[in-house]
């Protein structure tokens, strides 16, 4: 059991900076708007903590720092992004997303160039980590039991019936853009300081696919859905060593399936299913699905 | 949205239950974390060789270098072969265990980081820097040997447990930039790929002094990224430059289809290059590539005893004959067993020691007679050039 | 002068080609294709194939390609994307339900592709199609596929903007694309105009694989990714649903990038696309030439 834990201490490690990843992009999913941006700030966050780390900076100080001016950039980015609906904001998200590789690859010295940086000292330990996911997720519990879930429900389904239930739209986007900001920055912040190297391919294409999937397969409703989606994207490849090559295959397989019959997600799914046995009520659809207390 | 309503109503006794759940669950792990048991460090027996003795490979098998991975794969396990049928470990077998790290730096991390945990007496590297960079800290600081081929860059051998056996391509530079004085070349300019390290450095670092040295002007660097699908504008670029040769440094698929461009473009002059130039890569160019030279650290044709039984060997395991990056897992598996042998023990600490030694007298590879810096191999390579359809030595070369 | 010319012509043709599908599926079906790098790169992988099975040069080639990539499009449209369209609540599940399986779709494509090259690249044979120097002038050059490139995309540009304006298919799928409920009333059949749509958009990246094999001289199983954000950059240049705006926006990028390779910091080219979605979509989000806003909730 123990020493099942110290085998595997980066991927449980791995696991919990996903959970972070996922949470920041299902708390703009949720309320129905496509943001790619917390990928982005993840990225600059693992830059700005390694250089911060191999500055002799202590995390206390780095990783507070790196979410406070991530989600400050994310409330000053949400503003003109606020207008773009749907696919434009996605386009605009991802565009600010793959810009920011260009720009480290050449940024000298400072960034470290197409290497990136490397040999960052370890700065963090794998249960104070833990504490830290945990402190998130309480937030983030929390915000989703009260105005936060209150209003992205209403935005999602219903932008002008929000509106007149007296939601703040655009005040709401805002604080939305800021959080997933600060956690994908955070996100970033643990993740240098983990694995004791950044470069810049490390946040493009293959992260913002990474980070939807746990979003989507685990189920955007509820943190639990960003825990099981970073548990499966972590953990399923190891499974999957058999099948060799075809690895990427069944992953994408898994993905259009899940994405197809399970819309809300795995988590979703249990819920009906957990719905169904205890009450023996007809299948739900999926606009009456039941919600299970968490 | 009956639900959404429902879920709304209620707020505080759920959000108890939840810190409830949250909390147990981090108690849980937080005993977990912190019990982290020492007994995982690694079969320490001092009893000699016997048994299998458990050695890990993390490699990129299906990412951005996959064929290159695959190579030196495949000539390690030629190696591995070899080594275990000639009975030079006496009684204990070697046997490697391959990982894909797919190219994602994380992947890297995690294999090496469960590697270094378990029973693994030395772990194979990746060969592209960018992994390489974040595997040898952690095999560093958890003292175990981690042998790497490829992978040129710095940040690579940082310590005693680190060696690297590829000398980098910088150390072939200076017989390319005499090649190039003796062809008459006056003027060069480049195009490179300014996102992978080696040829990032290679160029705007390596070369320029050496080509300065030989009296050469270079006229112009130009830096793309890596997956760039049209080079025209880099190639009108410098073929408006007019100069004597180009230089393409790039991976191995960007060969063939800058050649190409450079010579629809009507580029008369000399091509020159590094290891990303082979048969494989060349062959879509073609009859356009016929002519180009290039540096390397292996030749297959060579009259060295020990490479003529390595590409017979390896053309009748694989059916095709080696390139340089088999030749190269195969030298650093050969590295390891000395090493083994010299320990007659699987002792990291021992294993670490019989490798230094042996590096230190060197050793007849597939690669040549291979001389080591510390723990770091150099070579001053070889040139060759392409016929059109085959790999041919460069006459001449100082 | 004339090279860079020449050469934005050239590049531009080569974005054009490739983004004139993904404009299409974009505009009639809310689709954010991210598979349609892989259709493309399934199109210079099957022109791989054929041309090394049979002995036949490009004009028999290139529609058989065309054919093969429209029918697996169709395929993966009818068992995932028509599902993914009917069952989401709202318009902006859908289209991120549409844009996650096709990141899942794409995988699978790219997969297969790379098992079967084991993860190396490949070429067009010579014997399809033979790339030539003209030498227009001492300074001049173009290879004729290069030409054969600019003139396919006028053409196909010219040819969807007629059939998008002014045929009654043209309008239905105009019409779909604002309101498929409506259309449905008037007695459009939306799923099969989909269909039909999807087939045209997969035969366009069919054609494009297959002519920027030839021009690279390289087939690969990842060469579709960078030429998506290009592709991206370009429709959002034009305006959503803009097939004439796509078209200016594809030789705009073009002209762009060589510029900052011939006078300025070159290292910096790939960063232009993406810097241009920003600033067009922060400034003017219904593209620098689309006459009315296509705003969508």
């Amino acid at each position: 059991m123990f020493s099942y834990f110290s085998d595997n201490e980066v991927l449980i490690q791995q696991t919990l900076v996903y959970v972070l990843l996922a949470i920041s992009l299902q708390v703009v999913l949720r309320c129905g708007v496509v943001s790619l941006a917390s990928i982005g700030f993840y990225t600059l966050g693992s830059y700005a903590s390694a250089i911060a780390v191999k500055d002799g900076w202590p995390p206390v100080v780095i990783l507070p720092l790196v979410a406070l001016a991530s989600g400050l950039l994310g409330y000053g980015f949400g503003k003109p992004l606020a207008k773009l609906r749907g696919l434009y904001l996605a386009m605009a998200t991802l565009a600010f997303d793959l810009v920011i590789p260009v720009l480290l690859i050449n940024g000298g010295d400072l960034t470290g160039g197409a290497l990136g940086i490397y040999a960052i000292p370890l700065a963090i330990t794998t249960s104070s980590l833990f504490v830290i996911v945990v402190l998130v997720i309480l937030a983030v519990s929390q915000i989703e039991r009260g105005w936060m879930g209150r209003a992205s429900l209403a935005l999602r389904s219903d932008e002008n019936l929000a509106r007149s239930m007296g939601v703040r739209v655009t005040r709401e986007r805002y604080l939305a853009f800021a959080i997933s900001a600060a956690l994908g920055g955070l996100a970033g912040a643990l993740s240098a300081m983990l694995f004791r190297a950044v470069s810049p391919g490390s946040g493009g294409f293959a992260l913002i696919t990474l980070g939807l999937t746990m979003a989507i397969v685990g189920g955007r409703d509820s943190w639990i859905g960003a825990v099981i989606g970073a548990y499966l994207v972590t953990w399923v490849p190891e499974w999957l060593r058999f099948v060799g090559s075809y690895r990427a295959l069944v992953f994408g397989l898994v993905l259009v399936v899940v994405i197809m019959f399970f819309p809300d997600g795995l988590l979703g799914a249990a819920r009906r299913l957990f719905a169904r046995s205890r009450r023996k009520v007809a299948p739900a659809s999926r606009s009456e699905r039941e919600a299970v207390p968490v | 949205m009956k639900h959404d309503t429902k879920d709304l109503s209620v707020g505080r006794p759920r959000f108890a239950r939840s810190v409830g759940i949250v909390g147990a669950a981090a108690a849980l792990a937080l005993v977990a974390t912190a019990c982290s048991p020492s007994d995982s460090g690694g079969s320490s027996s001092d009893s000699g060789l016997s048994g299998t003795v458990d050695v890990t490979s993390i490699q990129d098998l299906t990412g951005a270098v996959g064929p290159v991975g695959i190579s030196t794969q495949n000539g390690m396990k030629l190696a591995e072969k070899q080594v275990n049928d000639s009975g030079m470990l006496g009684d204990a077998k070697l046997k490697i265990s391959y990982q894909d790290t797919q190219t994602k730096g994380d992947q890297a991390a995690s294999l090496m980081s469960s590697a270094v945990s378990t029973k693994a007496t030395a772990i194979f590297g990746p060969v592209s820097s960018q992994e390489a960079v974040v595997v040898a800290p952690i095999g560093q600081s958890a003292k175990v040997p981690t042998i790497f081929t490829q992978a040129g860059s710095d940040g690579v051998v940082i310590g005693d447990y680190t060696f690297r056996v590829t000398a980098p391509q910088q150390y072939y530079q200076p017989k390319m930039a005499a090649y190039l004085k003796s062809q008459g070349i006056k003027t060069a300019s480049f195009i490179y790929d300014s996102t992978v390290p080696t040829t990032k450095d290679i160029t705007e670092k390596t070369l320029p002094p050496l080509l300065e040295q030989n009296g050469i002007t270079v006229k112009g660097k130009y830096g793309f990224q890596n997956g760039t699908t049209d080079y025209s504008a880099y190639v009108s670029k410098v073929v408006g430059e007019k100069p004597d040769a180009v230089g393409v440094e790039g991976t191995n698929p960007e060969a063939s289809p800058i050649i190409s461009s450079l010579r629809n473009a009507g580029y008369k002059g000399l091509i020159f290059g590094g290891t990303s130039f082979g048969a494989a890569s060349l062959k879509a160019a073609g009859e356009q590539a016929k002519g180009v030279v290039w540096a390397t650290d292996f030749d297959p044709k060579s009259d060295f005893p020990k490479t003529k039984q390595f590409v017979a060997d390896y053309t009748a395991m694989f059916g095709s004959p080696p390139v340089n990056y088999a030749a190269e897992g195969y030298d650093a598996v050969y590295l390891l067993a000395q090493g083994l042998k010299n320990a007659n023990s699987t002792d990291r600490a021992k294993v670490q020691a019989g490798m230094a030694e042996a590096a230190k007298k060197g050793y007849d590879g597939a690669l040549g007679p291979l001389k080591f810096e510390g723990n770091d191999l150099r070579q001053d390579g070889y040139l060759q050039t392409y016929d059109g359809t085959a790999v041919q030595p460069v006459e001449n070369q100082s | 002068m004339i090279q860079v010319i020449a050469d934005s012509l050239s590049l531009g043709s080569v974005y054009v080609l490739f983004a004139l599908g993904l404009s299409l599926s974009w505009s009639v079906l809310n689709l954010l294709n991210l598979a349609y790098g892989a259709q493309f790169m399934l199109g210079a992988y099957f022109a791989y194939v054929v041309g090394n099975h049979v002995d036949l040069p490009l004009l028999f080639v290139l529609p058989a390609v065309m054919i093969i990539v429209a029918a697996t499009s169709v395929v993966a449209d009818n068992l995932v994307f028509r599902r993914l369209r009917t069952t989401a609540g709202t318009p902006v599940e859908s289209e991120l339900s549409m844009l996650v399986a096709s990141i899942g779709l794409a995988a699978v494509a790219v997969t297969l592709v790379q098992h079967e090259t084991q993860g190396e690249s490949k070429f067009v044979p010579k014997s399809v199609f033979q790339v030539k120097t003209l030498n227009l002038g001492d300074t001049l050059h173009l290879t004729n596929m290069q030409l054969i490139m600019m003139v396919v995309t006028v053409l196909l540009t010219i040819a969807l903007v007629v059939v998008v304006k002014w045929t009654r298919f043209g309008r239905a799928m105009r019409g779909v694309a604002v309101d498929p409920a409506t259309c449905e009333l008037l007695g459009v059949n939306s799923n099969r105009l989909f269909s039909t749509t999807i087939a045209i958009s997969g035969a366009l990246a069919g054609l494009a694989g297959v002519l920027l094999a030839i021009h690279l001289n390289y087939v690969d199983s990842t060469m579709g990714d960078p030429l998506l954000t290009k592709a991206f950059a370009i429709i959002i240049i034009g305006g959503v649903g803009s097939i004439l705006g796509a078209a200016v926006g594809g030789y705009l990028l073009a002209f762009a990038e060589v510029l900052i390779v011939a006078y300025g910091p070159a290292n910096y080219r790939d960063a232009i696309a993406f810097v241009v979605i920003l600033a067009v979509l922060l400034l003017r989000p219904s593209g620098l030439f689309a006459r009315q806003r296509w705003e969508r909730a």
